[in-house]
């Protein structure tokens, strides 16, 4: 078992509603060169779901499970509800048909999404998802910006609420924290999202180079697994860094645009090689949350 | 003397595009990749210190650092839409259109997205430049065709740059020379950005100190040729592996997470078209004439 600081965290509300689809009309350009109608960003993707198949949906690209959501009043509220979301917090429907359901924020996904869009990810069962549509408004308790691991200081914390962090099956041996991970990937597939804030939005694994799908199992990845970056920085910002690794959550599915792939919201980061992961098939968020089998 | 390369230069279409010199903006302090604040300095504006073929890091402060004169189109609402953004090929001229330095030439000489458009004048003539001058650029390059090589993406690649580079075809092969080879593995900042390679460039990370040092990344100067290996930056830029992306470095250092000196892709081929020689002397400042050879 690890310790935290989370009865020091303050827990903040913070606002947001459901976002439109997002679709490009002239359609966007593939790696190599071909139009593409690039459908699964913003709206409600109704079968997309925390633990389902990232790969194999039509004219997918980087699409997202569940809810898509953002704060559209203003440019300043919009990255207070970008950047104190974070995966775990309960989310709650505050207007329309299915006011009062309670979910989950899941993920956070924004580079360079079309339309400009940067989406906070909710997930919400099934009845909830029949009631809801766009403009539903919803409040997020936002609690994790400061968490702190006890012995582990130097771990950076981004994105990620203390019940979740509790629930991950970490485990401290030998001075590294040993993380339960689906996947270890390593740095050279990474692409966008390099040198973005590591507070918000996230990084891509680049799927643009199609024989890297079967060589590195991309393909058996679901919606809300954990996987470990090697040598991957997510401190002030994302990087390459020899010895560092990042823990992050898949968000997003493939993509076919030159340097970009499937999105990962990235929530723990070490400089110093304290992260190690431990391969279990089951290392998804939904399960450590509760609401997948 | 060797042959030229045979091309399509008689069917480009020549078009105006206009730019002003862009002021400098301040955003306060910064965050570098260890968590501490810096105030910036070297991007937009005229940079009376730092000129093309000069080295890519070591200045007091310096992150992002822009050689010469940064310009910025005003014809769309943002930069990166304007004509000038997209239809500038490195080594096209230039003219001052406005202010004291009126009639003064220069060449275009790269993008770096967000600050922009970077141009050369003689030092002499930055004396009378100023924020907000206008500058007329004629436009010409894009479309550009190597004849047999026509699957070869060339971008912001004007006919001038193209005959300097000292490209030549052996085996069926293009030989390009390049003062340096970067691993696509350490590109960052920009890559998947959007697939327009004709307004982004993408950064060479320079803050991992021990890969810095590794990859000789403290030699890059502004205005190198490079060689990026195993991507293929033809519609965006992204990793292939046995691919050649062809590259001029437009900006320097910084040390901001994921980012470092900017390249501008220049050339992108699939594997098995392209080869590259090492030249120390290929740099721009050089290529198009714009400092001696040391």
């Amino acid at each position: 078992m690890i310790k935290t600081n989370k009865d020091k965290l303050i827990t903040l509300a913070v606002s947001g509603e459901v976002v439109p689809a997002q679709v490009v009309r002239t359609y966007e350009t593939t790696w190599d060169g071909k139009a593409k109608l690039c459908i699964g960003v913003g709206g409600i993707n109704y079968n997309l779901k925390i633990g389902g198949k990232i790969f194999g949906w039509a004219n997918g690209d980087r699409a997202e499970p569940g809810v898509c959501s953002d704060n559209t009043e203003s440019s300043s509220r919009a990255n207070g509800y970008r950047q104190k979301s974070c995966l775990g917090n309960i989310a709650k429907i505050i207007s329309g048909e299915a006011k009062g359901a309670k979910g989950y924020v899941v993920g956070k996904h924004g580079y360079r999404l079309p339309g400009g869009a940067q989406h906070t990810l909710l997930h919400f069962d099934d009845e909830t998802l029949e009631k809801m549509t766009i403009g539903d408004k919803i409040l997020v308790k936002a609690c994790g910006i400061g968490l702190k691991i006890e012995g582990y200081e130097d771990v950076m914390i981004w994105s990620l609420g203390p019940n979740l962090l509790d629930a991950m099956g970490i485990e401290d041996k030998e001075g590294k924290l040993h993380v339960p991970v689906v996947k270890e990937i390593p740095a050279e597939l990474m692409g966008e999202g390099w040198g973005t804030g590591a507070h918000s939005s996230h990084i891509g694994i680049q799927t643009c180079y199609p024989p890297d799908i079967e060589k590195y199992g991309l393909e058996e990845l679901r919606f809300g697994d954990l996987v470990y970056l090697k040598d991957i920085l997510s401190d002030w910002g994302r990087h390459h860094y020899r010895g560092g690794a990042t823990i992050g959550v898949v968000v997003s599915g493939p993509s076919d645009v030159s340097g970009r792939g499937i999105g990962i919201t990235t929530i723990l980061s070490s400089k110093e090689g304290k992260l190690a992961p431990v391969i279990d098939p089951k290392a998804n968020i939904g399960r450590h949350l509760g609401f997948l089998e | 003397m060797r042959p030229l390369l045979k091309t399509n230069k008689e069917k480009l279409i020549q078009t105006a595009v206009q730019a002003v010199i862009q002021p400098t903006g301040g955003r306060g302090f910064g965050t570098s990749w260890e968590g501490k604040a810096k105030m910036s300095l070297g991007t937009a504006t005229i940079n009376y210190t730092v000129s093309v073929g000069d080295p890519t890091w070591g200045y007091a402060n310096d992150d992002h650092v822009e050689p010469d004169v940064t310009c910025q189109g005003r014809d769309k609402p943002s930069a990166s839409d304007c004509a000038v953004a997209i239809l500038a090929c490195i080594g096209n001229e230039a003219r001052v259109v406005s202010g004291d330095a009126k009639g003064a030439k220069g060449v275009y000489i790269g993008r770096h997205a967000g600050a922009d458009e970077l141009l050369w004048f003689p030092k002499e003539v930055l004396e009378d430049m100023a924020p907000n001058d206008k500058i007329h650029i004629k436009t010409e390059g894009c479309g550009l065709e190597i004849e047999g090589f026509e699957d070869v993406k060339l971008n912001k690649m004007s006919p001038r740059l193209l005959e300097s580079l000292g490209v030549t075809v052996e085996d069926g092969k293009l030989v390009v020379p390049i003062a340096a080879t970067i691993p696509g593995w350490i590109l960052g900042a920009g890559a998947g950005y959007d697939a327009s390679v004709e307004t982004v460039d993408y950064d060479i990370q320079t803050t991992c100190p021990e890969v810095t040092e590794e990859l000789n990344l403290k030699n890059l100067r502004l205005g190198d040729v490079i060689a990026i290996t195993d991507h293929y930056d033809a519609w965006g830029r992204g990793r292939y592996m046995g691919a050649i992306t062809i590259g001029v470095v437009v900006h320097g250092f910084s040390s901001g997470g994921g980012h470092g000196p900017g390249v501008n892709p220049i050339m992108a081929a699939l594997p098995g078209k392209i080869v590259t020689k090492h030249d120390p002397d290929a740099n721009i400042a050089y290529l198009l004439g714009l400092r001696e050879k040391p």
